[in-house]
């Protein structure tokens, strides 16, 4: 069986007396895209950078496709392209001399022809084509975040480690970027960490959450989704107010909050029987005709909210 | 696709200081820029210049008894130390404060083969651009003047000349090795430059016998015959013997550890 992508087992980190991460353990099989989740301050960096052999472990170890990245550190890192989380090139490189110049780091020589190919093929791919003679250290924020790109794809990793790729873009080139890791599904693995939860759910088929130096959750992203949120929504106009309080009335309401969009009205009613909640809450709110209602069905659980519930139960445990 | 990616993993790194070769190729780019450029054409036209000048000098010319490749040989005494420090002292401290250092040290390459490059792109840079050219060119117009008076401007023998680049080469290396090695050590260029000048002052005066006979500070102050002239100009001019070689011997030993503990020390070091 192949070796995962990326395995960490009993990982801990810290400086001083301030213990950073707790005996993390982690799984990326191969050709997975994984997002890497958790409020500022909670250990991902510092785990990428352990992985990346710039910060030594207090315990525990890391592996890249089977080699320990403390032991054989050069040869795992042979095979991971890296974005740091602060992206700084050498100023007086222009962008070209950029990805020649860690092109040359990785072992396995290129003829000049393909190299030259390769180059232009990456800066194409994340916009900067026309800046390619343009100096590192005159490239914008988000231009150097593009660089940092493909200075970490020049090589053709197999596998990819992003620290918050889409930190400085716009949305056109967060989307750009979206569209590149999406592209690579299936033959390169993708560690990436991110506060944006929507890319997480659109390009992620694993997802890691990092809570006061834990992982509190790790799994496909779907099975963070499928757990039953106990809540309905409702959207509603006309004159509500009288449906409202019919309905937290009701026994089987637990709580009801409202969010107002222009004339209508959108409730999330949690419950304490859904089976009755199913059966009854339609017909009560039919029965009512000064109002009408547009939308009916089940809450669906969002990323954010599968989010923010395991970072909560991690503060509160 | 994934098979390629596959292919290019398991190309493996050279197992002597991985990812030396691309280091020092990206080192030593930067002597082939204008940078380089720049430091060339200025100290061609110092050296060179004042080679010539020497050569037209007549009795009034102060510097007269300094004329010809002696002369070569002062300047870089004083010189090359300077310029070792002056690019060297900046060496690492300039990629940590950059934040280069943690990025070059996350792609395949050793800690140990990072600070060789930094070692190696200075001290090949310099021996090119400020020993070899310099030397060579001095090498062949110097013996065409005609020495109206003065030292003899014959030229001296070939091995001996390459000897005593050799030995300047050596002299350099130290100076680079200590300015990286400090570089690993302190995290501002101020404390590296002022222990690096403090020290070349040092084999100026060469206070101690220690220094004097088993570093290059014997090969500067040799107690030798005739005022003025160096164990060098001595060795290559009037073809005397070396002395001390323990000074060679001696300074080569010193640079091979400050190498070693610059790598030792920047092996530690996290980011």
């Amino acid at each position: 069986m192949a070796a995962p992508a990326l395995e960490i087992h009993d990982l801990n980190k810290s400086f001083g007396r301030n213990e950073v991460l707790h005996s993390i353990d982690l799984t990326v099989p191969q050709g997975s895209i994984c997002g890497f989740l958790g409020p500022n301050g909670a250990g991902k960096s510092t785990t990428m950078k352990i992985v990346m052999g710039l910060l030594r472990p207090s315990g525990g170890r890391a592996l890249v496709f089977g080699r320990d990245v403390h032991r054989d550190g050069v040869g795992a890192r042979a095979q991971v392209g890296y974005l740091p989380q602060h992206t700084r090139f050498h100023p007086y490189r222009n962008c070209r001399e950029v990805l020649s110049y860690v092109a040359h780091l990785y072992p396995g020589r290129r003829p000049a022809s393909e190299l030259r190919e390769l180059i232009d093929e990456k800066l194409d791919a994340v916009g900067l084509a026309d800046k390619a003679n343009r100096r590192a250290g005159a490239l914008s924020g988000g231009e150097a975040q593009r660089l940092g790109l493909a200075q970490a794809l020049i090589a053709e990793p197999a596998l990819l480690i992003l620290d918050e790729p889409a930190a400085s873009l716009d949305p056109h080139g967060r989307q750009q970027v979206l569209g590149l890791l999406d592209g690579l599904r299936g033959h390169t693995t993708v560690f990436y960490s991110t506060h944006i939860l929507e890319d997480v759910q659109r390009v992620s088929d694993i997802v890691a959450i990092l809570a006061n130096g834990r992982v509190a959750a790790l799994g496909p992203i779907e099975d963070l989704l499928e757990a039953p949120t106990g809540g309905w929504t409702v959207r509603i106009a006309g004159q509500v107010a009288a449906a409202r309080e019919h309905l937290e009335a009701q026994p089987w309401v637990s709580s009801l909050t409202t969010r107002v969009r222009g004339d209508q009205e959108l409730w999330t009613v949690d419950v304490t029987d859904d089976g009755t909640a199913a059966e009854l809450m339609l017909p009560l709110l039919l029965s009512d005709e000064s109002c009408d209602v547009m939308e009916f069905h089940r809450a669906e659980r969002t990323l954010e909210d599968a989010y923010l519930e395991v970072v909560e139960a991690s503060h509160g445990g | 696709m994934a098979a390629e990616n596959r292919d290019r993993a398991g190309a493996r790194p050279s197992r002597l200081l991985p990812g030396l070769t691309g280091l020092l190729r990206g080192e030593l780019s930067r002597w082939l820029g204008r940078r380089g450029l720049v430091h060339f054409v200025l100290w061609s036209a110092f050296v060179q210049g004042l080679l010539v000048w020497n050569t037209l000098g007549d009795d009034t010319n102060p510097m007269r008894d300094w004329r010809g490749f002696d002369t070569l040989i002062h300047l870089w005494w004083i010189f090359l130390p300077l310029a070792a420090i002056a690019l060297s002292q900046n060496a690492i401290i300039e990629e940590r404060h950059n934040d280069t250092a943690p990025w070059v040290l996350s792609k395949p390459v050793s800690r140990s083969a990072f600070v060789m490059a930094k070692i190696l792109g200075d001290l090949i840079g310099l021996f090119v651009f400020a020993i070899l050219l310099q030397g060579v060119a001095a090498y062949v117009w110097l013996p065409k003047v005609d020495p109206a008076q003065g030292l003899p401007f014959v030229r001296p023998e070939f091995v001996r000349f390459v000897a005593v680049i050799g030995i300047e080469t050596l002299i350099l290396a130290f100076f680079i090795v200590l300015s990286v090695m400090l570089s690993t050590v302190f995290r501002r260029r101020g404390p590296v430059a002022a222990i690096g000048l403090v020290l070349w002052l040092v084999t100026w005066q060469a206070p101690g016998r220690v220094i004097k006979d088993f570093t290059f500070g014997g090969l500067i102050t040799g107690e030798l015959e005739g005022p003025g002239f160096k164990a060098l100009t001595e060795y290559l001019v009037f073809e005397q013997p070396l002395d001390p070689v323990s000074s060679v011997f001696g300074t080569a030993v010193l640079v091979v550890a400050l190498t070693a503990a610059a790598t030792l020390i920047f092996r530690r070091e996290q980011f």
